[in-house]
């Protein structure tokens, strides 16, 4: 269950991480490419809106020509025609024109006649001031070598900017000399803003270069354009965007911003394409985890769990056949497969552990039947030698007889050590909450002879209750004490019994003030029938410290002990808290 | 010498392969003031014959009571057991189980087979005339046995 969990929250944040990553390329790829896109469109469009003010400039040359190139202006300029004004220009000349100011001069750039119409309230108005001021004799606009002269293009003015064209007067055949220089005119006012932005389809207003009091967007604009950079673009807010243009005047000094503004539908229509990308990426992308997780689930999570249950179900004894279920042809099933070659060899091993314990109980049998069968007969005839002959023989013959006696005995004491030795695991009882407390207090009393007659004194501090088999912990216990006050210094013996909770057992140990066990031996006592003495120092055939093993061990537990010769020793235990592996 | 009460020499027969304990039982039969007749049977074979009076022991007496080891080649105690315990003729005498074993399948088997008693041989002689004595003491004379034809 914790790697299903685990799987999940690695997906859960993969798949968020893929769908932020994806969110912000999106947004920086896509959106910069809008961005650009919408920029070029833009430049597009002021380009247009220039192209269609230069056809204006270029048609006010072309009709300037056509008047300036005419006998009858010739002859007005120069003298000899002065009905000239009245026969031709008036104000619905000029409205067919689309011109609102025309100026002569004669060669020596006098003003001759000069007229400026309002074409917004039809009026007559003087020829501003700061115009006349640019014409004089030698100035820019009149000056004039050549036929094909021709000067077009936009001059600021207080009163605002004007669309301009001035070309020399000749007669028909345009030939010298020149009689002197027609100027048009057209202010570039609301009407004429109007009508541009009605060609190019877009909103087009203009300001002044120099103007003090021009908007914040015409300010910031006017920063960023210069002469290597005629067309800037500004995005005004989320529904518009607007490009701005620098427009020089006839002497080639800034003059006018002129500004196109749009609505921004390239980048609107990008963050809706963005939008629907997003969305739909998500349910493809919840889709996906979906189905992965189902993937994985039905064909390896759940399948792993439920291999792991089998497994545990097998360890616990819960399944009675120790198999697991194999399903598929993959890793898994594979895995399931070496898994029950693993349990059936194992089974294997157990059988063959069960036959070898089985065989240990048949040599326990053998042992106390037909071994001791011989040896009661030896001891019987003995016995009945000693009793009808004793005496009646020589004194070797009765020394002898007490050598074979005495053999005979310690075989019988050996063979019921074994018996008691095999019997550790094939008559264990099973394992029940043992109280060792009691359990000392029992063996006190069966060893109260020897405790008595040695003047002995043990000592426990309070000792807790383990799951053991009862019997065999007052065996193990007894043959630790016994020995404890067995193997006594010269002192009266002193046995401390103590124990200590571990993680997961408790450490048993017991102390004594006896002659202690030199430590290169610290393993051969446990092993049968060694003995570090000789019968006639200390009597017994050394089985006690082996069956002790044999006990701790079949509870699951170690014995070792800590000494050195005349400083006492300390056997030390264990028995695991659920009482070892075997119920 | 005494006789049993019911005035006849009592017969024992004893079961017994191994010739170290026959001789043992002899002799602590010998111990004891009563009069008895034991008879040895060597195996299961040959205690079967005994008992149905067949070859041999055509004149055999019929025993008071019959002191039975377990562990003999041919036939053993187990098999002799059942079949006395399975004949009418003979079930009704008592069987002392008297082995070496002290393996619990083999008291409980041989109750199961309406064994009468069961006794371990001890190994230490003195105590295994006791034995002997006791058996002697209490089939012989605390129990009331049938009377034999």
């Amino acid at each position: 269950m914790r790697l299903r969990k685990k799987t999940l929250v690695v997906i859960g944040v993969i798949s968020l991480l893929l769908a932020i990553g994806l969110y912000l390329a999106s947004m920086a790829i896509l959106l910069n490419s809008y961005r650009d896109l919408e920029e070029k469109d833009v430049k597009e469009n002021v380009n247009r809106t220039l192209d269609a003010l230069k056809e204006d400039i270029c048609s006010l040359s072309s009709t300037n020509s056509d008047w300036s190139k005419w006998d009858d202006t010739f002859n007005f300029v120069t003298g000899n025609y002065n009905e000239y004004i009245e026969e031709n220009i008036d104000y619905n000349t000029l409205i067919n024109l689309d011109i609102n100011l025309v100026i002569f001069t004669n060669s020596s750039g006098q003003v001759i006649f000069g007229a400026l119409y309002n074409l917004e309230n039809e009026e007559e108005q003087p020829v501003p001031q700061s115009l006349l001021d640019l014409i004089y004799q030698g100035s820019y606009l009149v000056n004039h070598s050549d036929v094909y002269d021709a000067i077009s293009g936009i001059i600021n003015l207080m009163e605002g900017s004007i669309l301009i064209s001035s070309q020399p007067i000749l007669n028909n055949d345009w030939v010298l000399p020149i009689g002197g220089t027609l100027i048009f005119g057209r202010f570039i006012e609301a009407l004429k803003l109007e009508s541009l932005s009605e060609r190019v389809h877009l909103s087009i207003t203009t300001n002044n270069y120099d103007d003090p009091q021009m908007a914040s967007d015409f300010q910031n604009a006017k920063s960023k354009l210069s002469a290597d950079k005629l067309i800037a673009v500004q995005i005004l807010n989320d529904k518009s965007v607007a490009g701005y243009a620098l427009i020089e005047d006839i002497y080639g000094n800034p003059a006018l911003i002129l500004k196109a503004e749009m609505p921004r539908d390239i980048y609107n229509q990008g963050v809706i394409t963005l939008n629907l990308f997003i969305i739909f990426s998500a349910i493809l992308g919840i889709i996906y985890i979906v189905l992965m997780i189902y993937f994985l689930d039905s064909q390896i999570l759940s399948r792993l769990s439920r291999l792991s249950n089998d497994v545990n179900g097998i360890i616990k004894g819960e399944k009675k056949c120790a198999k697991v279920t194999v399903a598929g042809n993959d890793e898994i099933s594979s895995l399931g497969i070496e898994i029950n070659k693993m349990l059936s060899s194992q089974e294997l091993r157990k059988k063959k552990l069960e036959s070898s314990n089985k065989e240990l109980e048949q040599f326990a049998y053998v042992v106390s039947h037909d071994l001791q069968e011989p040896l009661r007969m030896v001891d019987s005839y003995l016995s009945l030698i000693k009793r009808r002959y004793e005496g009646k023989l020589d004194d070797e013959a009765d020394e002898f007889i007490e050598f074979a006696a005495d053999g005979a005995r310690r075989m019988k004491a050996m063979i019921n050590d074994l018996l008691i030795y095999s019997r550790v695991e094939t008559r264990g009882n099973s394992f029940k909450p043992t109280d060792i407390n009691a359990i000392i207090e029992n063996t006190k009393k069966n060893l109260k002879v020897a405790i008595e007659e040695k003047n002995g004194i043990i000592k426990s501090e309070h000792l807790p209750t383990v799951m053991a088999d009862e019997s065999q912990m007052i065996q193990l216990f007894q043959n630790l004490i016994n020995n404890a006050i067995k193997y006594h210094g010269k002192e009266q013996p002193n046995v401390t019994i103590s124990a200590k909770n571990l993680s997961n057992e408790w450490l048993f140990s017991v102390k004594d003030n006896g002659i202690g066990i030199d430590p290169k031996h610290s393993e051969r006592i446990f092993q049968i029938f060694q003995r570090l003495h000789t019968r006639e120092e200390y009597p017994g055939t050394g089985i006690g410290l082996a069956v002790s093993k044999k006990i701790v061990e079949r509870h699951g537990g170690r014995i070792w002990v800590e000494s050195e010769p005349g400083m006492g020793s300390t056997f030390y235990f264990t028995i695991p808290n659920n009482g070892g592996v075997r119920p | 010498m005494n006789i049993s009460k019911n005035g006849k020499v009592a017969e024992i027969l004893l079961v017994e392969d191994n010739p170290g304990d026959v001789r043992l039982t002899l002799e602590a039969f010998k111990e004891g003031k009563m009069i008895n007749n034991l008879n040895v049977v060597k195996n299961g074979v040959e205690a079967m014959a005994f008992l149905q009076r067949e070859g041999e022991y055509a004149d055999a007496p019929q025993p008071d009571i019959i002191l039975l080891d377990l562990n003999m080649p041919k036939m053993d105690g187990r098999e002799v057991l059942a079949e006395i315990k399975k004949d009418d003729s003979l079930k009704h005498i008592p069987v002392i189980v008297l082995t070496t074993s002290e393996a619990e399948q083999d008291i409980f088997k041989s109750y199961d087979l309406h064994a009468n008693c069961y006794i371990t041989k001890p190994v230490d002689l003195d105590q295994f005339n006791t034995v002997v004595k006791s058996i002697k003491d209490f089939w012989l004379g605390v129990v009331k046995l049938p009377r034999s034809e």
